[in-house]
């Protein structure tokens, strides 16, 4: 094996498993921003990955696919805001709900309309690379989105202090309501590349914790959009290197793939203790607004 | 006596409305609602032998929603009950096979351990809260798969049996043995882990109810500020909450691994006992004798829902979207409150008509 193709496979590789991160990632970021947590990040993929499948079967065209997957998240996304806009419940328990009502339907219709509890049929697929490319350029987008436009301040002044932006004639329910489609949609997608992009097919519970380590690419990444995207490699990188280590290690020396696959979890849990400087979630982050509430 | 009615109602409304949309689902699968509801009720309470796997199935359900109940009293959100289940399991595993002692010592020593095991996992989250105020929500979710890994690595690794099944079986005496005999109810495999769930059910119950320390947690829990100006230790009674509700997980996983599956497999997953500990705790008004009614209906569903799969064709994972439909009705009062609203103004609007 020569350096050269050890250093290609190692990039493409980190690549591949970056995307579903940085698409869910990047959700989470406006989600979060806007000021509603969202831990149903895991299940809002789990759907989209489902749906771009049943899309992509009865379409025989991938690109609809695509379109079922990010819908199937933004309509999980949206049960979530129903829940902890309108009527103010818990985001975090909210989450779980959703997380288990992804996985309970998933594997439900998966049994009723391909009569399998496992693999489904095999389906037209969509080339990776172009996730790939558009998680890049997306994160750059959503960057200059928040940051650089009059919407971006609004999303940005919910999340930190709403009575303020509602007193300034900011519509809090309405962007929360945007934020946290918009954070199913991206999520779709990054599930959607999962099974009909990295994968052919949907399989039983197919994110298998992408949706959570996404939840910690937003904290490693200190709630910004380039910051997802650099964890997401970040992370995604942790992953390639199970896969490359074996072959440059001397001999004999063997680190657990178990090691590498809890990295991005414990560096997440290093990061909020304050080590590689403090991360700090927009202020009301999670807390329901209540108009009628004086604060 | 009203309160206690009130407090009755919303989980009950709340399962009620579930199986509701659960039926509409149904019936949009072109199934028969009735039928699968009949072979759910059947599956989960229909013989001896079937309430025997609910009782079963609802001893992991037991530990881990009295975990997601006990933290929750302490004002902490508890989700990491799938990694400190799993801590647990593994720590009480390895006391039950490496350990040789007469069972009346070997038996509780594994109990001790899985509770020390799914302490530590939870000691972590309730130290990082209480020390550097970091969300217990997002350490708990990071801890559930460092754990998940860490357990994998060690089923895998050191611990690993021979066959490649997973770790070897524990010691005859480490295994919690049958309540009832074989003879009586054929194939039952209900241990003496449903004693001790109930026994745990009193104890977190006097605990919080009955004791100093129980109350200094939930008076940190109600607010946190007036209980540090009582001269309550915020930080002490968080990192202790913490410790119990991982340790109560850790038990739920002995009775698992030890008991149900009699080793720890090596393709290790989440058993989901963790997650569905929240929902059991919610619908149990996060309270002890609650939580035990709630996991006694959750382990009717997921005992029943195998039954209803081969019966009435619908399957059994189902019975997942009726938990989290649960879920999603107790968090918002409202939802079923509008309800009802919705029924009396209708009521209301019909008698005007009819007048």
């Amino acid at each position: 094996m020569n350096t050269l193709s050890v250093v290609r496979d190692f990039t493409a590789t980190t690549f591949r498993l970056s995307t579903p991160i940085i698409f869910a990632a990047l959700g989470g970021v406006i989600s979060e921003r806007s000021g509603v947590v969202n831990i149903g990040l895991e299940g809002m993929m789990l759907i989209g990955a489902f749906g771009a499948t049943v899309g992509s079967y009865y379409s025989h065209n991938p690109w609809i696919g695509l379109l079922v997957g990010a819908a199937a998240g933004g309509l999980a996304a949206l049960i979530h805001a129903i829940l902890s806009i309108h009527f103010k419940a818990d985001q975090i328990v909210s989450g779980v709900a959703i997380n288990m009502l992804a996985l309970g339907s998933s594997n439900y219709l998966l049994l009723l309309l391909f009569k399998t509890a496992g693999n489904s049929p095999a389906v037209p697929t969509i080339h990776w690379k172009i996730f790939a490319i558009a998680a890049f350029i997306l994160a750059f987008l959503i960057h200059y989105f928040l940051y650089h436009t009059p919407a971006g301040l609004r999303i940005r002044a919910v999340g930190e202090h709403p009575k303020a932006a509602d007193t300034a004639g900011i519509n809090v329910f309405f962007i929360r309501y945007c934020c946290v489609i918009a954070s199913g949609i991206l999520a779709g997608i990054g599930g959607t590349y999962l099974s009909i992009s990295l994968l052919n097919r949907f399989t039983r519970d197919i994110s298998a914790g992408t949706g959570f380590i996404a939840l910690a690419a937003v904290i490693f990444g200190k709630w910004t959009p380039v910051g997802a995207l650099g964890a997401g490699l970040f992370f995604g990188m942790a992953y390639a290197l199970q896969f490359v280590l074996p072959g440059l290690l001397p001999h004999g020396v063997k680190i657990p793939p178990e090691f590498f696959n809890s990295l991005p979890y414990l560096l997440t849990m290093v990061v909020l203790v304050g080590v590689v400087g403090k991360a700090v979630p927009p202020a009301s982050d999670g807390i329901p607004y209540d108009p009628k509430e004086s604060r | 006596m009203k309160k206690i009615a009130r407090e009755i109602l919303l989980p009950i409304s709340s399962i009620f409305f579930a199986f509701l949309v659960g039926a509409v689902i149904i019936k949009a699968s072109g199934r028969s609602p009735f039928l699968a509801y009949q072979s759910l009720l059947m599956g989960g309470f229909g013989s001896l032998g079937n309430l025997a796997q609910t009782c079963l199935f609802s001893i992991p359900l037991i530990f881990t929603g009295l975990s997601v109940a006990l933290a929750y009293k302490c004002g902490l959100f508890n989700i990491g009950g799938e990694g400190q289940f799993l801590l647990g399991g593994l720590f009480s595993m390895a006391a039950g096979i490496y350990i040789h002692a007469p069972f009346i010592i070997h038996f509780p020593l594994c109990l001790l351990c899985g509770f020390a095991g799914g302490a530590v996992a939870g000691a972590i989250p309730g130290w990082l809260k209480a020390r550097y105020g970091i969300h217990e929500v997002i350490n708990t979710i990071m801890l559930n798969w460092i754990c998940l890994n860490f357990v994998a690595y060690i089923v895998n690794g050191p611990m690993k049996s021979p066959s490649g099944l997973g770790t070897p079986e524990p010691l005859k005496t480490a295994i919690p043995p049958l309540i009832i005999p074989d003879s009586v109810i054929p194939g039952n495999q209900l241990n003496i882990g449903f004693i001790i769930a109930i026994v745990f059910v009193l104890l977190v119950g006097f605990y919080l109810s009955r004791t100093v320390q129980g109350y200094n947690l939930k008076a940190v829990g109600l607010n946190p500020m007036a209980a540090e100006y009582g001269g309550i230790s915020i930080s002490k009674n968080i990192f202790l909450a913490m410790c119990l509700a991982g340790g109560l997980s850790g038990l739920g996983g002995t009775f698992y691994y030890l008991g149900d599956l009699g080793r720890i497999p090596s393709t290790l997953s989440f058993t989901g006992y963790g997650f569905e500990g929240i929902a059991v705790a919610l619908v149990g008004g996060l309270n002890p004798i609650g939580v035990f009614g709630a996991s006694l209906l959750f382990g009717s569903l997921e005992s029943g829902g195998i039954f209803m799969q081969l019966n009435a064709n619908v399957p059994k994972d189902l019975v997942t979207i009726i938990q989290a439909l649960v879920i999603i009705f107790v968090i918002v009062p409202g939802l079923v409150q509008s309800v009802f609203n919705w029924y009396r103004a209708k009521k209301e609007k019909e008698g005007f008509e009819y007048s």
